[in-house]
């Protein structure tokens, strides 16, 4: 085990998969001679030279399609979106190309890209740059949607993410790159698909991905002081969703809070509750709770947002509605 | 099909809620059509609603005293108890605004009728238990009836009415603080908890009755050593918790032993001492009944042996099996009265005695035996000392107090009758 | 002259295209007849385009197409039964009746494939161009990519984006322009502010040539030239075919918009007719008759053969896939 910041995870699921596998390059503005503007491929340029890191030019909806062919074409391309909420413009490419050709192609094809991307408000990046968008790309068929909390987990996700033969969509925070935690040594694979229990608890469930699952850790500390115990489940996929953890956790305690970072109405708080409901019904002691962000832009000034993004204490007042 | 005991409202009369004050028969009672059967109050006059057909009243819902809007539905008539399987309704929270004037009242009487807020575990839970949810008080937000309300109405499940009825709801701890009043106090036997008293209660004429539980049964945590002396002793905490003085002191079984243990206690002074086929007087005890009912998982294999307890086990409490499994589920009782059972009745013998303890009380000592009690033998009792005044009842089997609670509740007081008159 | 075809290969593209010509004819009447499902997009009179761009193309190289493809289906030889049975929506279809006329591809041929999100084959065909110069430098193969796209797309602001890496990046890629003068309804004239959109191509660095696009011969000898420079890694050429859409834009126009002058002086220089007169000199009537009667046969014995075979019914896709069936 070493102790690891979530970038430095990230760079080094990258750097061994692209020893690994020469097949593997990196592609995404700013991503090459300067690192990454979040640092995440710092380096690696030096390393395996400018064909197989790539400075792009700011094109994201032709990058996006571009990986996706080039991930047909035999190679494994890893393409970085530098901000989610340029995620709107690789939209037509995973949802009109990605998501379409291995089904409608009858298995000819697959597509073993990963869309890297980070997200998530909190740091005053304004309404342009601060969204969590994992319900506009956990939507769409064929994808495979993953946002890990930590640092052990952004390493293990990412490489598996790499030698998936379909598309990954690797949702990051920004929050998160630079929290630090032990990542296993070695070739650390987590399976896409699976949740984790972070907390164990016994009187309600928080569901969460990404950031959201600190936050409910920090809301879990908070309700224990109240004699509350609460289960934290972190998704670390979103698509495919593993409901059988999120099962039996609510069969363990009957109530259920979902977290999620993006907006409220649509978003992906709501597909879980879904699911709960259809999965879940018989155990329910209360319906379930959904924190999420306002439906509005993510305002600049501290104040405004912090008021309409979730937070542990948000997370914790959801818990005690769902106990009441 | 049954029938509706509704609200309606006189003609032309300005009403918007009524208040229940009496009901004229019990559930279960043969009613003629133009029986009245409740009387409800309004704010200017009690009227009178009758019965509407013949039959059997098999529901009551809106108890006395609650607040019912118009077109509730009151309580229910049909064939037999047993055919009394329509949808429940709840009883009806006042409606306010003119949409509820009389004249409106038979297309209002639907809208009037809301459903009960109950979340999905608490039903699920409910239907297993075969609990009737129309008679169970929600706590949760907005009324909503939660698993913790199923789990209390279990705990009160061997209610002395019929199942159709309402089940009283017990908020209170099974431990209250009882003033300056000399309490009756209840002590389970082996397996049971504080409600199996239920149905003697019913008939105890209103004496404060404390009802605190074994450890390892019930709400009460196990202890890691429960001999029959550390059982005495927790049960003591209890009562002294609830500042009593003194009491008199009712056992059944397992708790008859703890009761004699505590007959001679120095801070509680007891009264008097009934013991309804208490252990600890001989050696036989029925191993197989122990063992099934430990073993048992299911309500098919615990069912069999539960009905062991009783001469006619068509009168223990419906759902009883479904209780003490979802006890153990919900409280983890099993281990703690395996181990109870393990340590004081060691391969189907008794290992514990109290013939000292009695010998030594010196108040009125009553002991009541079924005939027909398959579990502890009621030859036991010719062990007795002289000054025991001792009870068979014929046609009962080891459960007195389910079987013939009247005539056990009747025995309780006679006995601290003879206690206050000394 | 250079990259111009030879008899044979002129003999096997006329075929080709009157193929096609007879496949959108008898489509035509089976989409009348109701056999077809949804809008039928022919590309009559712009067969040689797509014959011709494919022609010098091997099945290591990859082609995207746009919705009215079936030219570029049958010049990239995927057969005549797969493409009718998947329009006919057959199991037997080269897509097992899931992707329709539109969408259809053939990874064995290198077609990969219809596309029917406008100017989406141009990213498409871009992206697969990167891969194959990592392959090509890592085992000095020569495999290139082409785009045929219409004068609509050239619209799209990732073609702009597309041909910018295209050419930043030196990428073995043909971007070849069939222009059908409509964007569905609207004349080109006033969808783009110049009337030759190879201009384009010098603002990326990118060589440009515009072509005769109902030349067999000139559209085969200008992306051959193309190809080629690609296939030395030289990187992208732009072709802009000019070539006239004879029908409407799909089954469900009711048409009106297209100038009667205009479609009789593109019907007479029809790309078939156009075809068929160059090899008068050097190849006798009854040969290039039978060479046009086998290539009609050919088309109506697929048809034949897709209106007998199965409709799909639905069955879980690969198990490898990613996807998941509601409710799973």
């Amino acid at each position: 085990m070493a102790m690891m910041r979530y970038a430095e995870a990230l760079r080094s699921a990258l750097r061994e998969e692209m020893q690994r596998d020469p097949s593997v390059w990196l592609m995404g503005e700013d991503i090459a001679v300067y690192g990454g503007v979040f640092k995440v491929s710092k380096d690696l340029m030096a390393e395996f030279g400018p064909e197989r890191v790539r400075d792009t030019p700011i094109s994201e909806q032709t990058l996006t399609a571009m990986a996706v062919t080039a991930a047909m074409a035999g190679t494994r391309p890893v393409l970085e979106i530098m901000y989610a909420d340029f995620l709107p413009l690789s939209v037509d490419a995973l949802m009109n190309q990605a998501s379409i050709y291995n089904y409608i192609w009858n298995g000819q094809v697959t597509m073993p890209f990963v869309l890297r991307t980070q997200g998530g408000g909190g740091a005053g990046a304004g309404a342009q740059h601060s969204k969590s968008l994992d319900a506009l790309v956990a939507h769409i068929p064929g994808l495979k949607v993953v946002a890990p909390a930590t640092a052990a987990d952004a390493k293990g996700l990412l490489k598996a993410a790499i030698r998936d033969d379909h598309p990954v969509i690797f949702l990051e925070h920004k929050l998160l790159y630079n929290t630090r935690d032990e990542v296993p040594d070695g070739d650390h694979l987590v399976e896409i698909g699976k949740a984790r229990i972070a907390r164990a608890g016994s009187d309600v469930s928080i569901i969460a991905s990404s950031k959201m699952v600190v936050d409910a850790l920090k809301a879990a500390d908070e309700l224990a002081k109240e004699g509350i115990s609460a289960e934290v489940v972190d998704l670390r996929t979103l698509r495919p969703l593993d409901r059988e953890t999120i099962k039996a956790s609510i069969a363990r305690t009957h109530h259920a809070v979902v977290v999620n970072e993006g907006w409220r109405f649509c978003g992906y708080a709501a597909e879980l509750s879904a699911t709960i409901m259809e999965s879940c019904f018989d155990e329910l002691d209360a319906p379930v709770e959904r924190v999420a962000t306002h439906d509005i832009p993510i305002p600049y000034s501290e104040p405004l947002e912090s008021t309409v993004l979730p937070d542990a204490a948000k997370i914790a007042a959801a818990a005690r509605r769902a106990l009441a | 099909m049954s029938h509706e005991i509704t609200l309606a409202g006189g003609a032309g009369e300005y009403m918007e809620s009524a208040t229940v004050v009496s009901w004229a028969a019990k559930v279960g009672d043969p009613v003629k059509a133009d029986d009245v059967v409740v009387v409800v109050e309004t704010a200017k006059a009690a009227t009178e609603i009758e019965a509407g057909r013949d039959g059997v009243l098999a529901a009551i819902l809106a108890p006395e005293g609650a607040e019912v809007g118009i077109g509730a539905v009151l309580g229910r008539i049909a064939d037999s108890i047993f055919a009394d399987e329509a949808p429940v309704a709840v009883p009806q929270p006042a409606v306010a605004g003119p949409e509820a004037v009389v004249s409106d009242a038979p297309a209002k009487a639907e809208a009037a009728t809301r459903r009960i807020s109950i979340s999905p575990l608490a039903r699920r839970l409910a239907r297993q238990a075969g609990l009737d949810i129309s008679s169970i008080a929600g706590t949760g937000p907005g009324g909503r009836i939660k698993s913790r309300d199923i789990e209390r109405a279990l705990r009160e499940l061997t209610e002395a009415v019929p199942a159709a009825a309402p089940v009283a709801v017990v908020q209170s701890p099974a431990v209250a603080r009882t003033g300056t009043a000399v309490p009756l106090v209840l002590l389970h036997g082996f397996g049971a908890n504080a409600a199996a008293w239920n149905r003697v209660r019913a008939h105890l004429d209103g004496r404060p009755v404390l009802t605190p539980e074994l450890p390892g049964h019930g709400w009460e945590q196990a202890l890691a050593s429960p001999t029959l002396e550390a059982l005495a002793e927790a049960v003591l905490g209890q009562i002294e918790a609830s500042g009593a003085r003194e009491c008199d002191l009712v056992g059944h079984s397992l708790g008859g032993a703890v009761a004699a243990v505590l007959s001679a206690n120095q801070s509680v002074r007891v009264r008097s001492l009934t013991l309804i086929a208490p252990a600890g007087l001989g050696q036989e005890i029925d191993s197989g009944f122990l063992a099934g009912f430990l073993s048992a998982r299911t309500v098919e294999s615990l069912a069999p042996w539960l009905e062991r307890l009783a001469a006619d086990p068509g009168k223990l409490p419906r759902g009883y099996a479904q209780a003490v499994l979802r006890e153990r589920e919900r409280f983890g009782v099993g281990a703690a009265q395996a181990a109870i059972a393990q340590g004081l009745f060691p391969d189907g013998t008794q290992t514990i005695r109290i013939t000292d303890d009695l010998d030594r009380f010196a108040g009125p000592l009553k002991v009541i035996w079924g005939r027909s009690d398959r579990i502890i033998p009621q030859t036991h009792q010719d062990d007795l000392p002289g000054h025991a005044a001792c009870h068979r009842l014929g046609g009962v089997g080891h459960m007195p107090s389910i079987e013939a609670p009247a005539l056990v509740a009747q025995l309780i007081l006679q006995n601290t009758r003879s206690a206050e008159a000394r | 002259m250079r990259n111009s075809p030879t008899v044979d290969e002129q003999l096997d593209m006329l075929g080709r295209m009157v193929a096609v010509r007879h496949l959108e004819e008898r489509l035509g009447e089976l989409h009348k007849a109701g056999k077809t499902r949804g809008p039928i997009h022919r590309c009559d009179g712009q067969e040689a385009v797509g014959i011709g761009a494919t022609a010098m193309l091997d099945d290591e190289d990859l082609l995207t197409s746009t919705h009215r493809g079936h030219a570029h289906y049958v010049g990239k030889g995927v057969g005549l039964h797969p493409i009718v049975a998947e329009i006919l929506g057959r199991a037997t279809g080269a897509c097992a009746g899931r992707a329709g006329h539109m969408l259809i591809a053939d990874v064995k041929k290198g077609l990969l494939g219809g596309n029917a999100i406008v100017g989406g084959g141009i990213p498409a065909a871009t992206g697969f161009a990167v891969s194959l110069q990592m392959k090509n430098r890592a085992d000095g193969g020569q495999r290139v990519a082409m785009c045929i796209f219409g004068d609509g797309a050239a619209q799209t602001g990732i073609c702009h984006e597309s041909m910018n890496i295209a050419a930043l990046w030196t990428l073995p890629v043909i971007f070849v322009l069939e222009h059908n003068q409509y964007g569905l309804t609207a004349h080109h004239s006033t969808q783009s502010s110049v009337p030759d959109l190879s201009v384009r191509a010098a603002g990326y660095g990118m060589p440009s040539e515009i072509v005769d696009g109902n030349d067999i011969v000139a559209v085969h000898r200008a992306v051959g030239a193309a190809v080629e420079r690609a296939r030395r890694g030289e990187g992208p050429s732009l072709i802009e075919a000019k070539t006239y859409r004879m029908v409407g834009f799909s089954t469900s126009d009711v048409g009106g918009y297209q100038r009667d002058e205009d479609l009789a002086l593109w019907r007479e220089r029809d790309p078939i007719v156009l075809a068929r007169a160059m090899l008068a000199d050097s190849v006798p009537a009854e040969r290039l008759d039978a060479v046009m009667a086998a290539a009609r046969a050919e088309v109506d014995a697929a048809v034949e053969q897709a209106l007998n075979d199965p409709l799909p019914s639905f069955a879980d896709h690969a198990p490898s896939a990613p996807y998941t069936v509601a409710g799973a």
